[in-house]
């Protein structure tokens, strides 16, 4: 039996348990209690005592301090000896009455027994290794004294009344060891320590929200990834939440493309809106920092400006019972990054220093010059010009150059990484001190990203009842971009698409050493090579986080807590053009912006824990106030008498353009509270609720309210369970419960009136006009309803831990913008209609391969499966006025107009999101072929050599009534499969990530393989279709060729990839160098291996980012780099 | 509870935050107004006011002006022109659910409910400056007319709202032409009596106030009105169309210039043959406008990677060469942008030049100021009623009454100024008509008054109309002109394109619409609901 009083917000932390030994016990002074107290009153672990036992404890309130906080751990000690740990310091003895009753009285030895005290040192060190271990956690079992390993892993316990002792050595990753010792008055005793690394540590600390709990506690589904997954191994981890992964189930992580500091989609359990945001909330360090956005400007990913060295851990909130306590923002999951701090103990200073280089990973072909004019004259010809005037003589085409343009534009990026901290502090103040620097080039020419950070994290305890702490980050983000970054196709082109397409038999500069500006192909493109070099594109975001917080212990149960938080965010823009490109017009053309936005938070809490009937009860309750203020400004000018003044001067330009201002604002006030009750450590209830008031809704539904409940059976340490011995550890979960989406623009219910304008001769006149959307004052939150079960276990004696979930979850109300007709005045109104639905499984499984003193090798794999659908798109009326379901509408990319129809995407009742809508092609027309729906272009009869298109619709026509789905991008699961292997000192880490089973629109391939010839494509064209080559799916050269989404052009995006791969040795002491205790050299690859049938640059792509009603789509996107890193990190 | 002292002042301080905080999640915008707040003044009033022109800006918008130009016999797209959404006009490749022809049925609802929000709020709005209140609502009901009048002149019968209250309605029907003919007589007739004849320098408020309509306006747009229901809807008005054309002439405000081309640079704003213009400040992009890019050569723009034209629309070879050897109005200058012709046919842009345009000659009378050196310098004033107009909607009139004379001689006021050049010429051609022998019969003549218009007001989209309401005289006008001049519908052996859809001539309510409010019904041709009696013109 065992006994344990949890208690939110402080650690409370697990033993194994002891079990059948109170049977034999002759005398109750020689019974045995196993106690893991934390700081809780006196009385309450004399009663724990005293139920353990079964003895009777007497005491009067007067001579025993009962409000005096205790920590103990004691596995199986005698009640006398627990009895003397809990009453240490205090005066008070134990003594044992006639009735077999304990009494508690004044001890009239206390006086000489205090005369003297020794001392306890020791150094605690790996097993394997040999290093020493920093930070580990030493207590001397039975009484309140505690150390903390210093850097060279030595402790000292001073103040020990001569005695034996055991000493518990704690460190996470390590299994705990006990030590015993005995101290003389007046002497140090020393007690070296051996920690063997753990197989398998079950039971974290995770954060909760408002607090935290061992994990064996939770009811909810909550993942975590820790820091040591984000430190070396991770280094050219540029951007945190690639680091995220393949590591979480349940959590898909989608980048923009490869560029550095690109946009990231993050997904926890699937797609819960349709128009509204998907991205989870971020709490840093305990304050909501920021929601995530869907927006692809990667300023708006909070995550982009900290730096992975800074994190202690990242905890992902995901079913409802987890994230209701985040109430109106819990709907896309809660990820809790929790920053390190500084711990009582000599001071530590570490040193990070990493150098890497990096190249394209797999690049693609273009044709050649003659190549290109080639097909360009047949494509010419073939679409009916005039043999006399093809574009490029036989001699033009004898005579061309090649310039290869691609090549141009790529090149080895180098990255640097620098990380210093410094830590330590006492009991009265603790503190952590860190600075980084990150230096990344692009593998394009013109991108590269920079980031710098301090931070200052300070914790102490003003006296034993009030604690205090503050954390403050300060992290400056550069980002060059002069359109390497490709958004779009044909003119609008960017980066490695417009390399790719511009035309490879014109130098990039002519004679006199200007840059071409355009490609001389019936697409001009603008020159990629010109761009990247001249044009300026600089993006900077700084944050400055902060947040203070104080707490009172009114009773050692009953704490209240106040934080107060800031998140200012300054981003900048400078966009220069110079008259030497394209963009630069005649003499140049740039602009700045600039904008502001600060976050205020305030949050009051108070908890609660007292015994109640036959368990605990822990209470929450909490007050917060969050406010958000954005303001920018934009300047824009061109004609400027020279480029040397770049953005610098915007007034010398001789077109001024109207500056631009806008302001945002929007509060919300919540309520939160939760209850925990724990009944025998193995029956867990947990209730939470939040109510949240948003300004942003109408004034009919300001407030919302968001309950959960969940329930967890800590089924192993049920009696029947004893018999067995396959499970070492079994939890089942339950939870219920409801969170809000409330991701939408303040003013949409508002009326509102904007700028618009006229003009009287050359004269501008500002006139007040209506805004296109109606306002909805009944506008209000997507509500998600989730229903979570999960278990957790471990088997072959915690060898293989895992952790299954499934769930299912509906959100209805999305907020959805709905046609009204324009006869209104408005064309469109954001209404909560419609519903979607998203099951899911996730499987995380650890397991320790091999576990022997020299060789260690664990394996984590995530694997999870979200299905979505949606179930409802709202009404329309019909003739009659009677509501008709919605059954689908199309999307337009926000590039859209290349494809001929441009809404290539589908959302349909039934069917998930990411719907790809195109046309279907079953062959080529060949010579022989008869038929009327020839192809798009609607020509009288069947061409041989153009797209044999599907008519579904069976009407003779292909139109656009014609297309279908061709699939979908939402993968049919996805995950993440990790390994370990230590062997002495060397380590190896090796992170595979994998997708499969979604679909993804090759825009890049509907450009560069579609043989229209007017500007330059890939060398599958070589491939197309001729009279003598007939077995192939690219058509012949045609100039008119409808641009459109054929079939030919979604692709699968499956893949297994090597994510990254690290091998690193901790240096023996003897190679230690400059006073380091520590120190360790690695060598990580990233990006080493992708197994794919993907033909583009990379299946993980998303060039349009975010928007849920979106498929993946690749226009022909910034390429990912493989990269090798080499990196030394040593600690004093 | 042990604790009650302790936990006083925490009580007090979260009370006392939220009473503070109740507030915070009231909204209160600070970068713009809502129709809340506005409205309160006369200012308030004449902004509003101000806002349906911002609204009918969308008149110039390149669904709204392409199309009819487009769809006409007199233009065509570029040959090298990629995009189906920008070559669809010119081969009538439009549906209900996709295309151009669609667009204006939102535009012009955006300039209704603006004049509508402006006639309700505008009376009980108490200022000082009564003057321009009633001029602002008088130019309220002139814009709302107007924009129902050119509603049923693509459509036919539309949704007819009149009020705030009336839009708010979700599923209004259409409404049947005559009664949107009545509601825009009632709104013309009031607008004219309102309005000023000629605008003081200022509005009362600050601003300056060329652009504003006038009497002169209305009247015109009576004009237009009445010669739209005589010939497309064979109601026989021309009495009125001539009487409110007449009242233009005699008022005796407005003339034409002696260059035809001055009629339509920048550096000629608000001359006096200008009765109702969109203005285009050029200022910035906000107030100029793209439309001149429709015309502006793609060899020294687009195509040249660099400011300038997107050639878009050009004239069909039918037409360019329709003109009297001679004419002004259809010279052609190689000069590039120094030249002083109608058309430009080659020569040299800003920086590149080329001895021939690559897809023909193309109109050159919309000249932005800076000649398309930028492309965003849009400076030029879009045309919508000219005082020739006036002249020839007379002259049509007259003529149809019987007045064969009378019209001759209106007619012929239009060719007298073409000879004139650029000002001061005294060109033999266009020669008076009736000198060279042409026949003075009804249909003759209204043969030349028709042809004068296309010479006149090319490039002004006007000839799709007159192509539409003309078939209504004469059944297969429209099919047989399109058939003959656009290369769209070429019947050439051996490749003859298809035919032009019959239906066509009306354009269809957008699909989209009829999604979001099923009570409208449809146009013939275009699929859906058909429509009761006296919504379409038969």
């Amino acid at each position: 039996m065992r006994f344990l009083i949890p208690f939110a917000g402080l650690l409370v932390a697990a033993t194994a348990p002891v079990r059948s030994q109170q049977a034999a016990a002759a005398s109750p002074l020689d019974r045995t209690v196993t106690l893991s107290l934390e700081g809780v009153p006196l009385k309450d672990a004399l009663d724990a005592v005293a139920r353990q036992s079964g003895v009777r404890i007497a005491y009067s309130g007067r001579v025993v301090p009962l409000n005096r906080p205790v920590s103990v751990e004691l596995a199986a000690v005698r009640v006398e000896a627990a009895l003397d740990a809990l009453l240490h310091g205090t005066g008070v003895a134990s003594t044992l009455d006639g009735t077999g009753q304990i009494l508690l009285v004044t001890d009239r030895s206390v006086g000489r027994a205090r005369q003297q005290t020794g001392s306890i040192a020791g150094t605690v060190r790996d097993s394997t290794t040999g290093a020493p271990v920093v930070d580990a956690m030493v207590t001397l079992v039975g009484t309140a004294l505690t150390a903390k390993t210093g850097a060279d892993g030595r402790f000292t316990i001073t103040g020990v009344p001569a005695g034996s002792y055991r000493i518990r050595v704690r460190m996470l990753g390590y299994t705990a060891a006990l030590v015993g010792v005995t101290v003389q008055d007046g002497e140090q005793a020393v007690a070296d320590v051996q920690l063997a690394r753990s197989a398998i540590e079950l039971n974290p600390v995770v954060a909760i929200g408002y607090g935290a709990a061992d994990r064996r506690n939770l009811t909810g589904a909550v993942s975590s990834v820790s820091a040591e997954q984000f430190e070396t191994k991770a280094a050219p981890t540029v951007t945190l939440s690639s680091g995220l992964q393949g590591k979480v189930a349940g959590v898909q992580v989608t980048s923009n493309s490869g560029m550095p500091g690109v946009g990231i989609q993050v997904r926890v359990r699937g797609t819960g809106s349709i128009t509204a945001n998907t991205e989870p909330l971020y709490v840093i360090d305990g304050l909501p920092a920021e929601q995530g956005s869907n927006d692809t400007d990667p300023k708006n990913n909070p995550l982009m400006s900290v730096d992975p060295n800074e994190i202690e851990s990242i905890d992902i909130l995901k079913d409802a019972s987890a994230t209701a306590i985040y109430g109106a923002r819990g709907a896309n999951g809660v990820v809790l990054i929790t920053t390190k701090r500084g711990r009582t103990g000599t001071s530590q200073f570490t040193v990070e220093s990493s150098v890497g280089f990096q190249n394209i990973a797999k690049t693609i072909p273009v044709l050649n010059a003659p190549q290109f004019m080639q097909l360009s004259n047949e494509a010419y010809l073939n679409a009916g010009g005039a043999p006399a005037s093809v574009p490029f003589s036989a001699a033009q085409i004898g005579s061309a150059v090649t310039y290869n343009y691609p090549a141009m534009m790529l090149r080895t990026g180098l990255q640097t990484n620098q990380a210093v901290s410094l830590s330590g502090g006492d009991q009265k103040l603790r503190y952590l001190i860190s600075g980084n620097f990150t230096r990344q080039q692009g593998i394009e020419i013109g991108s590269d990203f920079n980031r710098y950070s301090v931070r200052l994290n300070l914790d102490g305890d003003a006296s034993s009842r009030f604690r205090w702490g503050s954390s403050l980050s300060m992290t400056r983000v550069a980002r060059n971009a002069a359109r390497v970054e490709n958004g779009s196709l044909g003119n609008s082109a960017n980066g490695i698409q417009a390399a790719m397409q511009f035309a490879p038999f014109q130098a990039p500069k002519d004679s006199a050493g200007n840059w071409i500006k355009t490609s001389p192909s019936t697409e001009p493109v603008p020159n990629p090579i010109a761009n990247a070099l001249e044009e300026t594109d600089l993006n900077t975001t700084s944050r400055l986080l902060g947040s203070v917080f104080g707490e009172l212990a009114l009773s050692p149960s009953l704490k209240l807590k106040g934080t107060l938080g800031g998140n200012f965010q300054f981003d900048g823009i400078h966009y220069f053009a110079p008259r030497t490109i394209l963009d630069g017009g005649n003499s140049g053309s740039g602009w700045m912006y600039t904008s502001q936005g600060r976050n205020l938070t305030s949050e009051n809490t108070i908890t609660y824990a007292r015994p109640l009937g036959p368990g605990n009860l822990d209470l929450l309750g909490g007050f917060s106030v969050q406010t958000w203020y954005d303001e920018s400004v934009t300047a824009t000018a061109a004609g400027f008498p020279t480029d040397f003044t770049n953005v610098y001067n915007l007034g010398s330009g001789s077109q001024l353009y109207p500056p631009a201002s806008g302001v945002s604002e929007h509060a919300l006030i919540s309520y939160l509270g939760r209850a925990n009750y724990n009944v025998a450590d193995k029956y867990l209830f947990t209730l939470t609720g939040r109510r949240d008031g948003s300004s942003v809704f109408g004034a009919n539904h300001k407030w919302g309210f968001f309950p959960s409940g969940a329930f967890a059976w800590r089924v192993g340490d049920e009696q029947f369970m004893r018999g067995q011995s396959l499970f070492s550890d079994l939890k089942l979960r339950l939870s219920y419960g409801t969170v809000g989406n409330q991701a939408v623009n303040p003013y949409q219910s508002l009326s509102q009136l904007s700028v618009g304008w006229v003009a009287s001769g050359a004269t501008e006149i500002p006139a007040m006009t209506l805004s296109s959307r109606m306002p909805n004052p009944d506008l209000h939150w997507e509500q998600k309803t989730e229903f979570n079960a999960g278990l957790d276990g471990a088997v072959l004696d915690n060898r293989v831990a895992f952790s299954l979930d499934i769930y299912r979850s509906k959100t209805k109300d999305l907020l959805l913008l709905m046609n009204v007709p324009v006869t209104t005045g408005y064309s469109q109104q954001l209404q909560n209609v419609g519903s979607i639905q998203n099951n899911g499984v996730e499987l995380s499984l650890t397991t320790t391969n091999i576990s022997r003193p020299d060789l260690n090798w664990r394996s984590t794999l995530t694997l999870s499966h979200n299905g979505n659908k949606v179930l409802d798109l709202g009404t329309r009326p019909d003739t009659s006025g009677k509501p008709v379901p919605i059954t689908q509408f199309t999307v337009t990319p926000r590039t859209g107009n290349f494809f001929d129809a441009g809404d290539v995407y589908l959302v349909r009742v039934g069917e998930p999101l990411g719907a790809i809508y195109g046309y279907q092609v079953t062959g080529l027309w060949q010579k022989g072929d008869t038929g009327a729906a020839c192809y798009l272009t609607n020509k009288a009869d069947c061409t041989p050599g153009e797209y044999k298109v599907a008519d579904l619709n069976g009407d003779g026509k292909i139109t656009a009534a014609d297309r279908t789905i061709l699939g979908n991008s939402q993968p049919k699961f996805y995950g993440g499969f990790s390994n370990t292997v230590t062997y002495g000192r060397f380590s190896l880490d090796a992170l595979f990530n994998f997708v499969y089973g979604n679909k993804v629109i090759n825009a890049g391939n509907a450009y560069g393989c579609l043989d229209i010839m007017q500007a330059n494509e890939r060398t599958c064209v070589l491939d197309h279709w001729d009279s003598t080559h007939t077995n192939t799916m690219v058509p012949r050269p045609n100039r008119d060729r409808a641009r459109a989404l054929y079939s030919t052009f979604v692709e699968d995006g499956s893949y297994l990839r090597l994510q990254t791969l690290t091998l690193g040795y901790d240096l023996p002491p003897g190679l230690l160098f400059g006073g380091a205790v520590a120190a360790r050299v690695y060598v990580t690859g990233q990006n080493l291996v992708t197994i794919t049938g993907y033909s583009g640059f990379d299946p993980d792509v998303n060039s349009q980012g975010g928007d849920p009603r979106y498929g993946l789509i690749d226009i022909g996107a910034y390429p990912r780099s493989r990269v090798w890193n080499f990196g030394v990190r040593a600690t004093f | 509870m042990r604790y009650q002292p302790s936990l006083t002042p925490l009580v007090l301080a979260v009370g006392l935050s939220l009473a503070a905080c109740s507030d915070l999640l009231v909204e209160n915008p600070k970068g713009f107004t809502t129709t809340d707040t506005f409205f309160k003044t006369g200012a308030d009033l004449n902004s509003g006011t101000l806002a349906i022109y911002s609204a009918a800006r969308g008149f110039q918008g390149q669904s709204n002006w392409t199309t009819p130009e487009l769809a006409s016999d007199q233009t065509r797209a570029d040959n090298r022109e990629p995009n189906a959404g920008t070559y669809g006009p010119d081969r009538l490749s439009w549906s209900a659910a996709s295309g151009r022809a669609t667009v204006p049925f939102g535009t012009h609802y955006a300039v209704i409910t603006e004049a509508n929000l402006v006639l309700a709020k505008g009376p009980g709005i108490q200022t000082s400056d009564t003057l321009t209140k009633a001029y602002n609502l008088a130019e309220a009901k002139f814009l709302r007319g107007y924009a129902y009048l050119r509603l049923t002149k693509m459509y036919d019968g539309v949704p007819l709202l009149l009020t705030p209250e009336e839009q708010a309605n979700p599923s209004p029907t259409r409404a049947t032409v005559e009664a949107v003919h009545q509601a825009v007589i009632k709104d013309l007739i009031e607008a004219k009596a309102g309005l000023p004849a000629v605008w003081s320098g200022d509005d009362g408020y600050g601003n300056p106030t060329q652009g504003r309509v006038t009497k002169g306006a209305a009247e015109m747009a009576l004009a237009d009105l009445y010669l739209w229901r005589s010939s497309f809807m064979g109601k026989n008005e021309w009495q009125l169309a001539s009487d409110w054309a007449d009242s233009v002439i005699a008022s005796g405000l407005w003339s034409l210039n002696d260059d035809y081309i001055k009629t339509f640079l920048p550096s000629n704003k608000g001359n006096s043959e200008e009765i109702l213009v969109i203005t285009n400040s050029g200022v910035v992009d906000r107030t100029s406008n793209i439309f001149q890019l429709f015309y502006y050569p793609r060899d020294w723009g687009l195509d040249a990677g660099q400011g300038g034209g997107w050639g878009l629309i050009h004239p069909t070879n039918w037409f360019l060469n329709s003109y009297l050897p001679g004419d002004y109005r259809g010279s052609r200058g190689f000069e590039g942008y120094k030249t002083d012709s109608a058309y430009v046919a080659g020569g040299c842009g800003l920086t590149i030049c080329a001895d021939t345009l690559g897809d023909g000659p193309m109109p050159y009378k919309y000249r932005k100021s800076d000649n398309g050196a930028t492309w965003w310098l849009g400076d030029v004033d879009v045309p919508l009623y000219r005082h020739a107009e006036a002249l020839l909607i007379y002259a049509e009139a007259q003529n149809e009454l019987g007045n064969t004379g009378v019209a001759v001689q209106y007619l012929n006021m239009i060719r007298a100024r073409a000879r004139k050049g650029t000002g001061a010429q005294a060109r033999t051609e266009p020669h008076d008509y009736g000198t060279a022998g042409e026949a003075m019969d009804k249909l003759s003549v209204r043969d030349a008054i028709f042809m004068e218009r296309a010479w006149e007001f090319a490039f002004e989209a006007k000839r799709w109309f007159d192509l539409v309401r003309r078939d209504s005289e004469e059944p297969g006008y429209w099919k047989n002109s399109l058939i003959a001049h656009d290369p769209s519908f070429d019947q050439t052996p051996p490749n003859p394109k298809p035919l032009p859809d019959e239906y066509k001539k009306r354009w269809p309510i957008p699909q989209a619409q009829i999604d979001a409010n099923p009570a409208l019904c449809q146009n013939p041709g275009y699929g859906g609901t058909p429509c009761p009696p006296g919504v379409t013109v038969p």
